[in-house]
This record gives structure tokens, C-alpha cells and sequence, in this order.
């Protein structure tokens, strides 16, 4: 996982899965790279294959971490599968998806 | 018409579709599988746009969706069927027209035409999901114009259009307008029409009464049941004028041939 | 020159321990299994997602004593769909028909809604200690199993055969000189085991010949155990000097979980002959390897219409003279021959041919299990205990003792059948009577509607259930029975006289408008027995029945004697040790004793 600080975006990238296992470390690791100056938080999925309901939780919490502080979540480039799972929940709704 | 035409083919054969969601006023529409995918003679709404769009020469179509985009995806696939590259996009709300431009228009090429499938664009002047009349309105209005257009489709008599595969007792009465799909069943003394449109699959049993009224794909008319002013699809039985919904228990009035999520129109 | 057909995709199962981090591990290794089958990636994508939901599930809510057991994962391809079984030691989950989305800002609670959207049908069985979650996708493996079944050019020498005719040639007349023999001894072989069967000193001289034949130092022969759970070292051969210990450890066929298997487990788990020699040794934890003898050789499954019967491992200690096809093939050979044989003869001993797999019977057994009562209830003048044991067959007995007011419903049931279908009958008997104790005062009417409520499903089925329900009425001192094609409830007075009650009307799914007389009999002194035919039905070594006298006697002796509930229990249970003189039970026996008393 890599995280990048572009003005006011902050860019994660490389996330192979976010699974039971892992969901929990993006989370902690993507919050305390959360910047005063950050508006902006994309989370980069193009590289992701494996995301379960807990990954989802993850997202969810980032996007209510980033809603708090009058910011906003995309989600960029996710890969058929994570679209696939992500509509099938609804959190298309919820979370900005930009393809 | 003449607008729409001129108005595609005047932009560089691209559109953008946007899917309602739910509308307020016809609730029961999208209860089984999202707006543009309720039965319309025989096929979707979406199918029927498709459609259009193609013969006018569009080449891509994006598709932008908030209800249940998954199912629209599943359903439209890449849109191979009508020779259209379509794109499903997953939206957060119903974009309007302007949004849906701004989102995803490219600022380099000419403006794609953009519309709101609340209309078919084949037929402006009639609005789908106002109220469950301009549905059924719309439908009687497509009649004409694409009620014979798929495979196996004839005209038994003067308004009555029957499709493929489909069984009608000697006895039974179409009265035109009235549309059956294919491979139905109208059993002996039954009465079709007028006004009336029957899906594919559909089963309608002798002596039973169909009139100013749409039976959804698979669904099974019993015996000697009335269907007047009514959507019937699976063991659902909408009334059109006032818009009461109700579920029917007793399987031999109205049930259900198909209970799983099938998209009308496809072949399985 | 394999003489068993092979069978083309075998079922996978794989115990993890239960810990978060191997789960991804195993759904992976399903895929892949699975991708091997010929399933698309879509569909590869969505099991995996809904397996590792469920097997975070097993894991996070795991009861404390079952973290140390593992989860196990069976995979089975059949012709239009892949099951797949997940066993979880969890209190168990509430499995709605339909699971919904939770609120959407919710951080969790999709998992289920997952497991359902992205399968075919998930139906989740709770059992006491286990659960099994069935997941089923469906997917058309027949055209992937045609692709199979043609020769593939793995094996050097066949891609040869195509390429190089006169290279063929000549391999095929080698082979076929070192086969001569080999044939031969295979021919004899089976003409001595058909005539004087498979004895283990049989074994161990073919075995012996087998090594000189092929010019191999040492065996290993194991066999499955009869519950398939794992290898056990039955017979096997080193040189002089070799530090084996006898008989080796057994292999665990399922709950192990590691990277480097013995190969002998190796080769039973993916049914595959496993090759080692000095390039690819043994793994240092390879039991084979403790030997001292390992140098070149190979571990062959031996399998007989699906399942594995045992593996037989054959080496030698020089490391540098491998085996030529002609040996390997003899070993192979004589193994796969050895298994029909062995396999056949098992058959024969089965008294009922199952057509079930063995881990249908599990889940069947794991139902059975949890049907039973934990602790029959106390009380005051009320003295009860229950007998169950289950016979190798799964069937569907079971009893239950329902407190009510006013009382206690004793219930006893039988359903006529075997296996899996036998066992759900018998849990939704059981529910149903659950459902309704408000009937328990009045047990012919409880019948009838047990009658009317199974009776489609049962005839459907062709299956019946035979049961006897009792209630004991607390303030009326009286006790009211009704049977339903059962055995007849004993009764014995502290005389020793023992009366028998009418059985009352035909079994529960044979017509489907029944009427169930009640019999009334007053609440003394008195003993009662209830059973299933299992008790009557006992057999002795030579096939003699046990019959309903001897159970009188039985209870006539323990009313003189006074005895109480349990001791009643133990000794008609010791009846039964007596007079079965260790003969296999061929069917479930289950019972209850209630010995009454004046306050």
C-alpha cells in the first residue's frame, strides 16, 4: 500500500485485497496519513481483485472519517469484480465511484 | 421523432442514457427489477431504447444507473445483442441531464445526446412512469409500430399480432389491439382484448377474461378469472386506475410460472 | 496400464486451523482447485468472495473449545454445480431465508447478504457442537470433464507416442518384456485372492513378492479407516537395520493444515501418485522420512470408484535407481487390484448398501446428534433415562422427553429409512412437535396432526415414521399413550407383571386421514418402557432376535428388584451387550425408561 499527498488529495494505491485480514491495517494506516490540509481522500482500487464485507466496512468508515471533516471518499478505477460487489451492496450510493 | 433523429445523428453517435429510479407515482413498476426493466410488448423499455438508438446509428451508449445497476448490467450485458457498445455506470442518485453532460461528456468531442429514459425516444410524446395509464398508454401506442418487429411475429387478424411458438385455442377471442408474446397460451373460451398486451410464457387458461390489461411474462391466468384495467405479472395484480397493488395467494387465479428474477424478453 | 478408470474430478476436502489468516488460503486454493474443474472467472470470483465470508464467520465466532477444532471445507463437483460444505464450531448464526442489507453507512453486517447474493443456494444446518453451511453455484462441469478425459501430454512418453512412432515402439516392447513377469504374478495374484481372500498373511506374502518382482527394498501400506478420517499403517516391510517404529503414526486426512504434507498424504488427498527421490526428498516431518530408508520411490493412491481406500508407498533405499515405467506400472497395478478387492470384499459385509457418501452421513449423524434431549428433565415422582445408540447406517431414530404443564410429553420415534433423508424427517419431526406441546395432553390427537402435517412430504418421499408418544399426566396420575405403527409401550408393575399397551394406528405417512386411539393406564408403582424395534431387534453372532420377551423379562426383574430409572437403563443396555456378543448393530436402538413413584 502506498499513500500520496497531492495538495489537497490523498492518494492510496496498491491494495492487492482488503479482506478480514488486511481491512483493518488500510484503514488505521490510511487514517494517520490523513493530513489537516487533506479534502480529498482516493482510495485507488485499479489494482485491487479481493474485497469482503469488511473491506466494505473499511471504506464505509473512511468515508464517514472524511464526511466528518467536511471532506469527500472516491473510490478510482475499481476493477470489474469490487464494481461488481460494490453495486451489489448498494454502497454505489454512498460512496463516489470514478471510473 | 423527427428530433431525436436529427438531434443523434447530428452528435457523433454517442448517447447517455440516465435510468430513473424509482418514480413516486407508479411504486409498483420497479418493485421486481429496476424502471427500465418492466415488461413492454414483449421485451424491456431498455431493450426497446437500445433498439432504437442502434437504427439511428449510435454506436456507444453509456448507461447511468443508480437502482440496482447490477441487474441493468447482468441484463443489458455489453451490449452485444444490438451491435452498441453500452457501458453501465453506477451513479449515487438520478443525474439530470445537465449533470450527466458535465460528468461524462467529453469536453472535446460534440456534446453526446443525453436524455432521461423516462420516454422512449422513439416516442417523445409519451411519458412512461407519470401514472400506470401512460405506461400501459405507451404501450398501446408501440403497438403499431414495433408490435411485429421480432422473429415469428404474425397478424392473426386485423390488430391481433401473436408470436412465435405461441398456442391459441380455436375458441378462445382475441380482439384487437391485443399483443401476445411468444410461446403463450390462451386456452379454449378465454377472451383477449382489447387493449391488451400478454407476455411471453404467459398461460392463460380457458373461459378467463383479459381486457385493457397487461399479463406480465410467465405469469398463469386461471380459469375463468377476470383481468380488467390490471398489470397481472406473477402473483402480483396491479389495478391501473387507482393504483392499488395486491399479492395473490391462491395459485389457481394468479401465479407466478418463473418466481426468479428473469429479464423479459431474454430466452432462457 | 491402469485398471482403475479414473475418475475425473474427486471431491477436495481441506481442514484449516481456525485462525483469520489461513482462510484466504484455503478459498484460494478452492479456486484454483475449482479453476482447474473449468469454471469461469466470474463465477470462480463470487464462490470465493461468499466462502470467505463464511469462513471469517466460522473463525470470528468460533466457541471458545472450538478454536482448537479445525474448519473443515468439502468440495464437491458434480455434474451441473459445485457444493461445498463449511463445518463451523460456533454457537451457530440465525440464517434467514433472505438476508438484507444492513443500513448503508453500517460497517458491517453484509456478510450473509453476500453469501446468499453470490450463490445458488446456501442453506445452513445447525448441529449441536457443529454446524454446515451447504453452498451450491451452479455451473456446467460436464463440458469441462469431456476436455479431461482426454490424454493429456503431460507424461514424456506419451507425447512421444504421437511425435516419433519407432521411439513408441521400442518403449512399448520394454515395457512389455519387464511386464511379462509382472503380468504374470498379477494373473496369479488373482486367481489365489478370489480363492482365498484377502487375510493379511496373504497380503504381507504378495507384498514381499511384490518388493522382489520389482526390485524394491521396502512398503508402506495403509489403509482409510472406515469413517475416512484417516491412514492408518497396516502392514508394512523394511530392511534390517531401518529404524521404523511399528506401527507408524496415523496420517489425519483432513485436520492438517500444512504446507508440507507427508507424501503419503499427498497422494491420497489429490489422488495422485507422488514421486520422491534425491532431487525432490522427503520432507524432514515426513514420517517416511524418521525411516532411515527413504532413497527413490513413490506413494500411490489406491481408489476404487471415487473413494480412496488406502495408499500403498514403495521405495528404494539406493537413491539413484529410479524406478523404470515397467516396475512403476506393476506397483501400480497390484495396488489398484489389491483395492477392488479390498473394496469389494467391504461390500459384501455391508449389511445395507449405502448409496450415500460418507460425508452425507456425517451431516446425517451430525442432525442425529443434535435431536437428542441433553438431560432429561426431573420431576417429583418422575424417575426418566434415555438409551440411544446409533447403528453404523444413519437412520432416523430418536426420543424426547417435553416438560409440559401439567406434566411430561416421553416420545419415541422411528423414521423408516436410511441416511440423510431419514435424518432431516426425523428433525422436522421433531420441530413440529416442538411447535405444538399445547397438543401434549392428548397424544392421539397430537398424531393426527403430526399425520396431517408430514403426511404429503412423507409419501412424496415414500417414507414413513413410526412413533409412540406418552403423556404423564401429573395431577390425574394417569398416563396417556397413543402409538402410530410403533412397537408397544411396556408396562410393569412392582409385581413384575408386565402389560403391553395396543399399538393404536398405522404409521405417521401411510394414510393421510389416520385415526390414534389413546390408551389409559393408571400412574402406580410402575415402570415403563418405551422403544425403537432396534431394542427387539438386537441380533446375537449366529442371527438370533432378541425378541419382545426377553425385553419383558428384562423389566419384569428390574420392577422386582426395584430399581430406578437408570439402573433400568443399564440393565436392559447390559441385555443387550449379553446377548448381542459384540454382533455390529444393523439398526439404531433408542429407549426410555420413567419409573413413577408415590410421593
Amino acid at each position: 500500500m502506498k499513500t500520496n499527498i497531492q495538495g489537497t488529495t490523498l492518494t492510496v494505491a496498491g491494495i492487492a485485497e482488503l479482506s478480514a485480514t488486511s481491512s483493518t491495517t488500510f484503514r488505521d494506516e490510511t487514517r494517520a496519513a490523513l493530513t489537516a490540509a487533506v479534502t480529498t481522500l482516493d482510495i485507488d482500487l485499479s489494482l485491487t481483485t479481493f474485497v469482503d464485507s469488511s473491506g466494505l466496512g473499511s471504506l464505509i468508515a473512511l468515508h464517514k472519517t472524511m464526511a466528518g471533516r467536511g471532506g469527500a471518499l472516491r473510490i478510482i478505477k475499481p476493477t470489474p469484480t469490487v464494481v461488481q460487489i460494490l453495486e451489489l451492496t448498494r454502497l454505489h450510493r454512498i460512496l463516489e465511484i470514478v471510473s | 421523432m423527427s428530433d431525436t433523429t436529427q438531434q443523434s445523428s447530428a452528435n457523433a453517435l454517442r448517447a447517455l442514457v440516465i435510468c430513473p429510479d424509482p418514480q413516486p407515482d407508479v411504486p409498483a413498476l420497479s418493485r421486481r427489477l429496476p424502471l427500465v426493466l418492466t415488461p413492454f410488448l414483449g421485451k424491456t423499455v431498455l431493450d426497446h431504447a437500445l433498439t432504437f438508438l442502434a437504427s439511428e446509428g449510435v454506436r456507444d451508449v453509456r448507461l447511468l444507473c443508480s437502482d440496482r445497476p447490477d441487474v441493468i448490467r447482468a441484463a443489458v450485458g455489453g451490449g452485444e445483442e444490438w451491435g452498441v457498445k453500452v457501458e453501465v455506470h453506477a451513479e449515487k442518485r438520478e443525474l439530470t441531464v445537465a449533470e450527466a453532460l458535465a460528468k461524462h461528456g467529453n469536453p472535446v468531442d460534440a456534446a453526446p445526446h443525453a436524455f432521461v429514459l423516462d420516454r422512449l425516444p422513439q416516442m417523445p410524446g409519451a411519458p412512461l412512469w407519470d401514472d400506470y395509464e401512460g405506461w400501459m398508454r405507451a404501450m398501446l401506442e408501440l403497438l403499431p409500430v414495433a408490435g411485429l418487429d421480432r422473429v415469428g411475429s404474425r397478424e392473426m387478424s386485423p390488430g391481433v399480432i401473436v408470436g412465435l411458438r405461441s398456442r391459441i385455442s380455436p375458441t378462445a377471442r382475441l380482439i384487437g389491439p391485443c399483443w401476445v408474446g411468444a410461446n403463450a397460451f390462451v386456452g379454449p373460451k378465454a377472451t383477449l382484448g382489447p387493449n391488451t398486451v400478454v407476455g411471453d410464457g404467459a398461460y392463460i387458461e380457458g373461459e378467463a377474461l383479459v381486457e385493457r390489461s397487461v399479463v406480465g411474462p410467465d405469469t398463469y391466468v386461471g380459469a375463468m378469472t377476470e383481468v380488467r384495467n390490471s398489470f397481472a405479472w406473477g402473483r402480483q395484480l396491479l389495478n391501473l386506475l387507482n393504483g392499488s397493488c395486491i399479492e395473490i395467494s391462491d395459485r389457481f387465479l394468479l401465479h407466478d410460472l418463473k418466481p426468479d428474477l428473469s429479464i423479459p424478453g431474454r430466452m432462457t | 496400464m491402469s485398471l482403475v478408470q479414473d475418475i475425473p474430478i474427486r471431491p477436495l476436502s481441506l481442514g484449516t486451523p481456525c485462525e483469520l489468516g489461513v482462510v484466504r488460503e484455503v478459498c484460494g486454493r478452492i479456486r484454483q482447485f475449482l479453476a482447474g474443474c473449468g469454471m469461469d472467472a466470474k463465477e470462480l470470483g463470487e464462490l470465493e468472495l461468499a466462502l470467505t465470508e463464511a469462513g471469517n464467520n466460522a473463525v470470528l465466532y468460533a466457541k471458545p473449545e472450538g478454536r482448537k477444532l479445525p474448519v473443515r471445507y468439502d468440495v464437491d463437483v458434480r455434474g451441473h454445480h459445485v457444493e461445498v460444505r463449511l463445518f463451523d464450531h460456533t454457537p451457530g448464526f440465525e440464517f434467514p431465508e433472505r438476508a438484507e442489507l444492513p443500513d448503508p453507512e453500517a460497517e458491517s453486517g453484509r456478510g450473509l447478504f453476500l453469501i446468499q447474493s453470490l450463490t445458488d443456494e446456501a442453506i445452513y444446518l445447525r448441529g449441536r457442537g457443529e454446524n454446515c453451511l451447504v453452498l451450491r453455484k451452479n455451473w456446467d462441469f460436464s463440458r469441462a470433464v469431456a476436455a479431461r478425459e482426454e490424454p493429456k501430454g503431460s507424461e514424456v512418453d506419451r507425447s512421444q507416442n504421437v511425435e516419433d512412432p519407432a521411439r513408441t515402439l521400442e518403449l512399448m516392447t520394454e515395457e512389455l518384456a519387464s511386464s511379462f513377469e509382472s503380468l504374470s504374478a498379477i494373473f496369479r495374484f488373482s486367481a489365489e485372492v478370489s480363492a482365498s481372500g484377502n487375510s493379511p498373511e496373504f497380503t504381507r506374502r504378495w507384498l514381499n513378492e511384490l518388493l522382489l518382482i520389482t526390485e524394491s527394498d521396502w512398503f508402506v501400506l495403509r489403509m482409510v479407516d472406515p469413517r475416512a478420517s484417516m491412514l492408518r499403517d497396516v502392514m508394512h516391510s523394511f530392511p534390517d537395520g531401518a529404524g521404523a517404529p511399528t506401527p507408524l503414526e496415523p496420517l489425519f486426512l483432513t485436520p492438517t493444515w500444512r504446507s508440507s504434507l507427508p507424501i503419503e498424504l499427498k497422494a491420497a488427498i489429490g489422488r495422485n501418485d507422488v514421486p520422491f527421490d534425491p532431487g525432490a526428498p522427503l520432507g524432514f516431518q515426513d514420517p517416511l522420512a524418521a525411516c532411515g530408508v527413504a532413497g527413490t520411490g513413490f506413494a500411490h493412491p489406491m481408489v476404487v470408484n471415487d473413494s480412496l481406500v488406502g495408499v500403498l508407498t514403495v521405495g528404494r533405499r539406493d537413491g539413484t535407481r529410479a524406478f523404470q515405467s515397467g516396475h512403476a506400472s506393476v506397483i501400480q497395478t497390484f495396488a489398484d487390484f489389491f483395492a477392488i478387492q479390498t473394496r469389494s470384499q467391504q461390500m459384501q459385509e455391508e449389511r445395507v448398501q449405502s448409496m450415500l457418501t460418507l460425508r452425507d452421513l456425517e451431516i446425517a449423524a451430525t442432525i442425529q446428534r443434535s435431536l437428542l434431549p441433553e438431560k432429561l428433565p426431573s420431576a417429583p415422582g418422575i424417575d426418566l433415562a434415555g438409551f440411544y445408540r446409533s447403528a453404523r447406517v444413519i437412520g432416523g431414530d430418536y426420543y424426547d422427553v417435553i416438560p409440559v404443564e401439567g406434566g411430561a410429553l416421553l416420545l419415541v420415534a422411528d423414521v423408516m429409512g436410511k441416511g440423510l433423508p431419514a435424518a432431516l424427517f426425523a428433525m422436522m419431526f421433531r420441530s413440529l412437535v416442538r411447535a405444538r406441546t399445547d397438543l401434549a395432553s392428548r397424544p392421539g390427537e397430537f398424531l393426527a396432526w403430526l399425520n396431517t402435517n408430514l403426511f404429503r412430504e412423507l409419501d412424496r418421499a415414500g417414507m414413513f415414521i413410526t412413533a409412540q408418544l406418552a403423556f404423564c399426566d401429573v395431577g390425574r396420575k394417569e398416563i396417556r399413550v397413543a402409538g402410530a405403527g410403533h412397537p408397544p409401550l411396556l408396562l410393569a408393575g412392582d409385581q413384575g407383571d408386565v402389560r403391553e399397551t395396543a399399538s393404536g394406528g398405522p404409521p405417521i405417512g401411510i394414510l393421510e386421514a389416520s385415526a390414534f386411539p389413546e390408551d389409559v393406564v393408571v400412574w402406580k408403582n410402575s415402570r415403563l418402557l418405551m422403544f425403537t424395534d432396534g431394542l427387539i431387534e438386537a441380533r446375537d453372532p449366529v442371527g438370533g432376535l432378541l425378541g419382545l420377551e426377553a425385553a419383558k423379562g428384562e423389566l419384569a426383574a428390574a420392577a422386582r428388584g426395584g430399581l430406578s430409572g437408570g439402573e433400568t437403563r443399564d440393565a436392559l443396555s447390559s441385555l443387550l451387550v449379553r446377548f448381542e456378543k459384540g454382533t455390529a448393530p444393523a439398526d439404531d436402538t433408542a429407549f426410555i425408561v420413567m419409573v413413577t413413584t408415590h410421593e
